[in-house]
């Protein structure tokens, strides 16, 4: 059976670096891929803030989607970054969460609308609550 | 599918290479040096971090030490027996001057001057690490070449004298090639791999403005690493010649009696050297796929210490029963094999849990789990959902007392959890982006050490806290295969480039790198712990050899 290779995956990866072929190759037991470039892949990010809008460093942040979480830490000015999310997902397909001891979780806001197909990241930020 | 479990006998005793038996019977004083003696060159004088090496004449053992601040060193008897030995060093930029034997008898101490002088021929010394220092270009457009050194030398490129024409058909054959392809044993793939004509192109554009094309020698500067200094000395190299150049250790291992497995990534065998006399055995074990490349990447030890191995192309799991010495063969099922399957991962290290053992669908960017009992593959797909245009490669594998998996996302920057009981999966993206995560182990404190390959890191990952640490190694373009953590809390690691073996203090932040003696393309490290300084061991994947380095503190 030859490898089959769909126009869209080539189209979509003729951005990134060497690319020996397909979506699912593998060099060196792992990957033929070198993709120093991921400027065109949709991502969340945003900032875990306290109710006083002051910003809170290394706070856990937990992306859910279907069977799959994406966990990540704010960094020391609150902002933290989730790279690898689809952003035409239905609200009802994903949630974020954020937590850190001595706090719960007061909500968290959407900045940007998702919009299908757009490669703009999507902003959402998470409030914590002193407890 | 019937389950096809093939029991097979053992072919021992393939090669046995001469014994080190003389280390006791020498009449030579313990402690006092059989052979000492002192490096230098007309410019410099007393010369430090010159590795001299001796080999016996007949002998397949090679021992190296490295001249101290005043350009002296020595050889213990214990290391070096008595007899008729060929000499050779490593400083880049000299080469050795006058003969290059000695015979050392057992009665004295032999004392020999080694005088070096400059090169004619640097480029022939310099490692691919220096290689990618000296060339000119940007960091996009050498990138793509970190992936070569799985089959050969970037000097193989450099020399080269291909134009940018000439390179675009050579670099559609090479991708078509196994990554399991050395020099010595070329093996092309059966599912064949498409290469967007752009990609080609633009490689083949930047090779042909490093390599002889168009000059007759290079117009950059040649770039050079210090020798070693201080720390980096003190210490004791050996390396093990295996008795045919095609084979590739490529994990390397040692078992609870001292006995060192490895496994050969292109050929049907699991090798075993006896590191105390020498003796090198080989174990065959059958070819599933006839025509698809040979050979075997990861070699993992279960709880009872049977060797596990990921078959590659192949397509299935061996494992070997250290007591019957018979393989057991577990082929991936023909409703899930294809002409790419791959599995170049295998993590039996916690089936005695539940009876399952992890790897991977290279073909697939999947994760695969073997249930014992039956025989049966589940697949498992941690990254469904994302974006189908990210390129994901779960790689490297470790498993948690309950036999949860973790792997490394080679393809991306993510470290992947799964569960064992659900399935489902938890991925932690690395702080540093497209960082390439490759060999893993877990420690006894539940953290994940491992190597950032496209990083040039070395990192931490707390399975507990949910957290990273990264350090950057101390040379440029090292990219870091593997890692292992030593009793002592330091972390030895290993790469396909610098011919240097880092030893770090994730405490301190201090490090060594000990310079091996020969070009030297390391793949899994390990960690002999049970001695004090511990000892680290790896293959030479290119150079048909395995390798102990010993430091003295």
């Amino acid at each position: 059976m030859k490898h089959a290779v769909g126009a869209t995956d080539l189209a979509a990866l003729a951005v990134l670096g060497l690319i020996w072929g397909a979506p699912s190759p593998a060099m060196a037991g792992g990957t033929s891929l070198d993709d120093d470039d991921h400027h065109d892949q949709p991502y969340y990010f945003g900032f875990v803030k306290d109710t006083n809008g002051d910003t809170v460093p290394n706070a856990k942040v937990t992306a859910k989607i279907k069977n799959m979480a994406i966990i990540t830490h704010s960094d020391i000015l609150g902002a933290y970054k989730i790279p690898i999310f689809n952003t035409d997902l239905k609200p009802d397909e994903f949630g974020l969460s954020c937590s850190k001891e001595g706090y719960r979780q007061a909500g968290t806001f959407m900045r940007t609308a998702p919009v299908s197909d757009a490669k703009v990241p999507i902003e959402i930020d998470c409030t914590l609550q002193r407890e | 599918m019937r389950l096809r479990i093939l029991a097979l006998a053992v072919i021992g005793g393939l090669a046995v290479v001469d014994a080190q038996s003389q280390f006791n019977a020498v009449g030579a004083q313990v402690g006092v040096p059989i052979l000492a003696g002192q490096v230098t060159s007309v410019g410099d004088g007393p010369m430090e971090g010159v590795l001299v090496s001796v080999q016996k004449a007949g002998s397949p053992i090679t021992i190296t030490v490295v001249s101290d601040e005043h350009g002296r060193f020595s050889f213990r008897p214990e290391k070096a027996p008595p007899g008729q030995y060929s000499l050779r060093i490593r400083a880049v930029g000299y080469e050795l001057e006058g003969p290059h034997d000695v015979v050392l008898p057992s009665d004295r101490t032999t004392s020999v001057h080694l005088k070096l002088r400059k090169t004619e021929d640097l480029a022939a010394q310099l490692t691919n690490t220096e290689w990618f220092m000296s060339m000119p270009g940007t960091s996009e457009q050498k990138r793509p070449l970190i992936e070569c050194m799985s089959c050969h030398t970037i000097e193989r490129i450099v020399r080269s004298k291909h134009n940018a024409e000439e390179f675009a058909p050579l670099l559609r054959r090479m991708a078509n090639y196994a990554n399991n392809s050395t020099m010595a044993r070329v093996q092309p793939r059966v599912a064949e791999r498409e290469i967007p004509e752009d990609r080609v192109r633009k490689v083949a554009a930047y090779l042909a403005t490093i390599n002889l094309s168009a000059v007759p020698t290079w117009q950059y500067p040649l770039k050079t690493l210090p020798r070693p200094k201080g720390r980096a000395t003190r210490v004791v190299i050996t390396e093990y010649d295996l008795p045919r150049e095609t084979i590739a250790p490529h994990d390397v291992r040692a078992d609870r009696d001292g006995m060192i497995w490895y496994s050969n990534f292109v050929e049907q065998f699991l090798g075993r050297l006896d590191p105390r006399t020498g003796e090198h055995l080989e174990y065959a074990f059958p070819t599933l796929k006839p025509g698809f490349p040979t050979g075997t990447l990861a070699m993992e030890p279960d709880g009872d210490g049977n060797w596990w191995l990921a078959m590659m192309f192949q397509g299935g799991l061996a494992k070997f029963d250290t007591r019957t010495q018979k393989f057991l063969i577990f082929p991936i099922p023909a409703e899930m094999n294809t002409d790419a399957t791959q599995q170049s991962m295998v993590m039996p290290r916690q089936s005695h849990v539940d009876g399952k053992v992890w790897t991977n669908e290279v073909s697939k960017q999947s994760i695969l789990r073997l249930d014992l009992a039956t025989g049966k593959f589940e697949s498992f797909e941690p990254f469904a959902g994302t974006p189908k245009s990210r390129m994901h490669s779960p790689y490297g594998l470790a498993a948690d007392a309950e036999n949860n998996l973790f792997f490394m996302d080679f393809g991306d920057e993510n470290i992947g959890r799964v569960d064992a009981k659900t399935g489902a999966s938890t991925i932690y993206p690395t702080p540093t982006p497209n960082s390439r995560p490759r060999r893993t182990m877990l420690d006894s404190q539940g953290r994940l050490w491992f190597a950032e390959f496209a990083a040039n890191k070395v990192a931490m990952f707390d399975i507990k806290k949910e957290t990273f640490k990264e350090w950057d190694v101390p040379t440029p373009h090292t990219y870091p295969y593997d890692v292992f953590l030593d009793k002592n809390g330091e972390l030895w690691s290993g790469s396909m480039f610098s011919d240097r073996v880092l030893r770090f203090d994730p405490t301190t932040g201090q490090s060594v790198e000990y310079l091996l003696p020969r070009q030297t393309n390391i793949r899994r490290v390990f960690v002999d712990d049970s001695t004090t300084p511990v000892a680290f061991w790896a293959g030479n994947n290119h150079g048909a050899a395995i390798i102990k380095l010993e430091p003295l503190d």
